[in-house]
């Protein structure tokens, strides 16, 4: 399409036809494309075998063609006149001759429209899984721990609510056998042969890891891996007496610096801020569980979860 | 037009009726409906359907730098789709309705492809919570995990399945009301997916009738369950279903499918075949929740698929 060209005696005009009923306004096979309009009178679409079902029919005002001529779609059914009818025909030199006289920004637009369309298209049919070792790892982190799990059927399993592809669902699973979150484990069965299965030594790891990338997804520093080196010794520390009773603040920075001397009021602060402390509504504070131990795994497991190796 | 950086061109929701396009410079759209963000440079259009069709705009838009827009509105198009012959506007309003459906379409088949993951989370996470309840943010950011499908989907979901009365959301809670049945539903459709064949717990309208009659019989009686366990002996559950399908006559033919499904157990001395006559066993027995739960599955299943394609 040249789009300089911008002469308004090249225009090409529709061709306007009169047709009778029972008439072949377009049939696929046609060399030629084109837009039809139904101006007067009722056309059918139908299908282009035997016995020729109607598939829809147009009223004046309707007009098909438009992604067979202006996206090379197929426009794969028969156009027939079922009652007397005038049409209008946009064929592509028409059309052409028509475009170069529009201005820029509508092309624009009527080219943003088709590609909008494609791409919505072609986005039905792929996976919307953005980081599949993230999802793997949600996925398997609501398994049993150190249970057998069928391979296989996991495989099945997690396709279905992926849709991802099998090829790429096997090199997560590596990716998490390589990170140590799962094993694959070759299980005798009682007739002698195999069964590939999966164990995950610890889903809570898995959990650990999910949030790591979750956080780097949204470019934040991952909580567990921005403390120093004391407040790391703390989370070492409270994991191992993690059934301390709660008690007020300013008992906890005693307690702490009483066991790390290097311990301090900001330590313990940061490390309410990440979770590792829960309120009680008196004026104490607890250890919470859960996200101790999240902390202390993804410190612990900082190389497997960095995928450093 | 020119904007400063962190100047708003349009808000999400505003009918701004124009056609933007990008001159120069960087500009950011955000959205409610879901948490990614997406940026436009140099060459990019934005608002083509609030040109056309004066739609809302759907994303609210800001300059992350100084940057310079040309701005195309209503009465431009009018006056430009004044000059040309009024096939022109026929094409373009088709291109755009065209995209609509695409979008909306991709839209329902990314709600309807999440379904099972969505189960998989709550069948999981209301077993292990007591009471049933999860907070809406958890199920919002495990689907991302999984599936990353955006909040407004995940609300969608959940819509669906409170109109099925599977769950009730309660703010900004989730109240699971049977996470055996969303496990069951779960089970089905994996097994649908799977096997390509209907999971053994989807249950034909005499299977059906027959268990109705069963809970009929459990509900009427005087006898406590035990353990959770019913018995029925067969002479009662025959006068039942005759009453409550209006006059149909049990038999082996009925119960057998059951019983081979394990949903009934009977107390029989050999294994119950298609010959063995009804009356030669004395009772039947097995789990009443079980049936409960099957049932409702049953009545949510066949709904399922109408109900997403209709939100």
């Amino acid at each position: 399409m040249n789009m300089k060209t911008d002469s308004r005696q090249q225009l090409i005009p529709p061709m306007q036809k009169c047709v009778k009923a029972g008439f072949v306004v377009y049939a696929p096979d046609s060399e030629e494309r084109c837009i039809v309009i139904l101006n007067d009178g009722e056309l059918e679409a139908r299908e282009k075998d035997s016995p020729h079902k109607t598939v829809f029919t147009m009223h004046p005002g309707d007009l098909v063609g438009v992604a067979s001529l202006l996206e090379r779609e197929p426009f794969k059914y028969q156009l027939v006149a079922s009652r007397d009818s005038s049409v209008t025909l946009i064929t592509e030199e028409c059309m052409e001759s028509e475009l170069t006289r529009l201005p820029l920004w509508l092309l624009a637009v009527i080219r943003s429209f088709g590609s909008k369309t494609r791409d919505f298209k072609q986005a039905s049919l792929v996976s919307s899984v953005q980081d599949s070792l993230r999802s793997l790892a949600e996925f398997l982190s609501l398994k049993e721990s150190r249970k057998e799990l069928h391979l296989q059927e996991l495989l099945l399993e997690y396709s279905l609510l992926s849709r991802l592809k099998g090829t790429e669902i096997i090199q997560c699973f590596k990716g998490l056998a390589r990170r140590h979150f799962i094993e694959i484990v070759h299980v005798k069965n009682e007739d002698g042969s195999t069964t590939d299965c999966c164990k995950i030594p610890d889903t809570r790891l898995l959990e650990t890891f999910v949030d790591y990338l979750g956080a780097r997804s949204r470019d934040q520093m991952y909580p567990p891996y921005s403390l120093n080196r004391v407040q790391r010794r703390i989370v070492d520390f409270l994991a191992r007496h993690s059934s301390t009773a709660p008690m007020e603040g300013v008992n906890w920075v005693k307690y702490l610096g009483q066991n790390i001397p290097e311990a301090t009021l900001s330590d313990w602060l940061i490390l309410r801020n990440i979770g590792c402390f829960r309120d009680c509504n008196d004026g104490t504070a607890a250890i919470h569980m859960n996200t101790l131990a999240k902390t202390y795994m993804a410190l612990r497991f900082e190389t497997n979860i960095k995928g450093v190796l | 037009m020119q904007l400063r950086a962190e100047d708003i061109l349009c808000r999400e929701g505003e009918f701004s009726n124009s056609l933007f396009i990008v001159k120069s410079g960087l500009l950011e759209g955000t959205s409610l409906q879901g948490n990614q963000k997406k940026t436009y440079g140099p060459g990019s259009i934005l608002g083509e359907f609030s040109l056309v069709e004066n739609a809302p705009s759907t994303e609210t838009i800001s300059a992350l730098q100084d940057s310079e827009v040309q701005v195309i509105d209503g009465e431009n198009l009018k006056e430009t789709l004044s000059r040309e012959p009024t096939w022109v506007h026929s094409i373009l309003t088709f291109l755009s309705r065209r995209a609509r459906i695409a979008e909306e379409d991709f839209r329902t088949q990314k709600k309807i492809k999440a379904l099972p993951a969505l189960l998989y989370l709550l069948a999981n996470l209301s077993a292990s919570r007591s009471g049933g309840k999860i907070r809406l943010s958890t199920i919002a950011s495990r689907m991302d995990n999984l599936v990353n499908l955006e909040e407004s989907l995940v609300r969608e979901l959940l819509s669906v399945l409170e109109e099925l009365d599977i769950l009730k959301m309660q703010g900004e809670d989730i109240q699971v009301r049977n996470s055996k049945v969303i496990e069951l539903l779960y089970q089905s459709i994996l097994y649908r997916a799977t096997r390509k064949e209907a999971s053994p717990n989807i249950l034909s309208i005499t299977e059906q009738m027959v268990l109705t009659a069963v809970i009929k019989s459990i509900q009427e009686s005087s006898e406590p369950l035990q353990n959770g366990n019913f018995v029925i002996t067969t002479p009662r559950l025959v006068a039942t279903a005759r009453k409550t399908t209006h006059g149909m006559t049990l038999t082996m033919r009925n119960v057998l499918p059951l019983l081979e499904k394990k949903i009934l157990l009977s107390r029989a001395i050999e294994q119950p075949a298609l010959t063995t006559p009804l009356e030669s066993i004395h009772s039947f027995y097995g789990e009443f929740d079980r049936i409960l739960d099957l049932m409702e599955l049953n009545r949510i299943y066949p709904l399922l698929d109408k109900k997403l394609i209709q939100k």
